[in-house]
């Protein structure tokens, strides 16, 4: 069982993940992925979900349901982290969505969310994140920022924290190109620092565009 | 006097290599199958009488255009000027776009009766702007809301047709 409290703060989060030092965060990939895996390593979780629909309704209920019980302490089985988990995934998996739409999976989780909480949809990003796309090919990586964007940052600080401390270092160009997407959807101005950590563009409209991003953010203060 | 259109383009999916004595039919297929999507073999663009990326003109299309969006999100995108596209030997037609802004819909124009050999000109054309340092050009979320609120100043009717799109509602309310 791990405790998870409402008044953590995300930077706070990520830097004791990261050892107090955002320089190192590539390096360190492994080493959040290896937190996360020994976390599910020690619960019991063999839940296997297929893609029927209604398949999935029941299992919807049963994640909903087993949340409800707990849902005031936060306290979180990782057993059911894991259900939530591969119930967001599958539903990512199965939809098309990119930034100029709002992807049905975002209804989907503030439906879940009214009753398990937006601690514990966090909790599933985060581990999404980790385990199944940071390592992943660069579209889906795309896709994943697509869907993060939009849902509302202050619903999953420590997702939306660490989508970027670990994707704007990216060594793929669209994949900073849609650092700064995501984040001008999100609008916080907490984003800034970490933006401008960013190296510069090689190219010129993508280099005019960061700047523009981190002037519309400030102007968001 | 020449005319331009503007194509929103995806500039994450233009990622092959320009093909080998320009040979449109060698273009890597990720551009044109992700970017160049038609429908009844026509391709969609919208009019604009230059191609200056701070001209009024450009910024009302941008705004046309993002109207057609659920919600405000950046625009990348490149003119095509009117003499490269009968030098591939295509035509346009005038066609309502889509945009909730109902007075600017006769800005959209169709590139009509594409064919595999059409697509993949227009494909390497689109392919060169998105390389090309002065021709690709990207307006962020905040700047495209920026223009619709110049170009459509709350109160018009154009500004109402946006409002009515669930994901522009707070467009004029900026604070």
């Amino acid at each position: 069982m791990w405790q998870y409290t409402d008044n953590l703060d995300a930077k706070d989060f990520t830097t004791s993940l990261y050892g107090g030092s955002f320089n190192s965060i590539q390096s360190n990939y492994q080493n959040v992925s290896n937190y996360i895996f020994n976390a599910e390593k020690n619960s019991d979780s063999n839940i296997i979900l297929d893609n029927k629909q209604n398949n999935k309704t029941d299992e919807l209920n049963n994640i909903v349901g087993s949340f409800e019980s707990k849902k005031k302490s936060y306290s979180i089985d990782f057993n059911e982290i894991d259900k939530l988990k591969n119930f967001i995934f599958n539903t990512f998996n199965n939809e098309e969505i990119d930034f100029e739409s709002t992807p049905k999976i975002k209804y989907i989780i503030d439906n879940i969310s009214k009753e398990v909480g937006y601690s514990a949809i966090d909790v599933a990003l985060i581990n999404i994140l980790v385990s199944k796309i940071l390592l992943s090919d660069t579209n889906n990586i795309i896709k994943f920022m697509a869907f993060l964007s939009s849902m509302n940052d202050k619903d999953i600080p420590l997702t939306s924290v660490l989508s970027v401390t670990s994707l704007y270092v990216n060594k793929n160009i669209s994949v900073k190109e849609k650092v700064l997407e995501m984040t001008e959807q999100w609008e916080n101005p907490d984003m800034i620092e970490y933006l401008e950590m960013m190296d510069d563009f090689n190219r010129p409209h993508l280099q005019k565009y960061k700047l523009e991003v981190i002037e519309y953010l400030k102007d968001k203060r | 006097m020449s005319v331009f259109y503007i194509r929103r383009i995806r500039t994450t999916v233009w990622d092959s290599d320009i093909p080998a004595n320009d040979d449109p039919m060698l273009l890597g297929t990720n551009g044109v199958t992700n970017c160049c999507k038609t429908d009844k073999n026509q391709l969609s663009v919208w009019i604009v009488n230059n191609n200056d990326p701070d001209s009024y003109e450009t910024k009302l299309v941008l705004s046309t255009i993002a109207g057609g969006s659920e919600k405000p999100s950046s625009i990348s995108y490149v003119y095509i000027e009117d003499s490269e596209l009968a030098a591939i030997g295509v035509t346009l037609k005038q066609t309502p776009g889509n945009t909730a802004i109902s007075s600017k819909k006769n800005l959209h124009w169709d590139i009509e009766d594409l064919n595999m050999e059409k697509i993949s000109k227009i494909g390497l054309l689109i392919q060169k702007k998105v390389y090309d340092n002065n021709q690709i050009h990207k307006k962020g979320a905040g700047k495209i809301k920026e223009y619709v609120r110049a170009v459509f100043p709350d109160g018009t009717p154009e500004a109402e047709d946006i409002k009515s799109v669930a994901g522009w509602c707070n467009i004029y309310n900026t604070k």
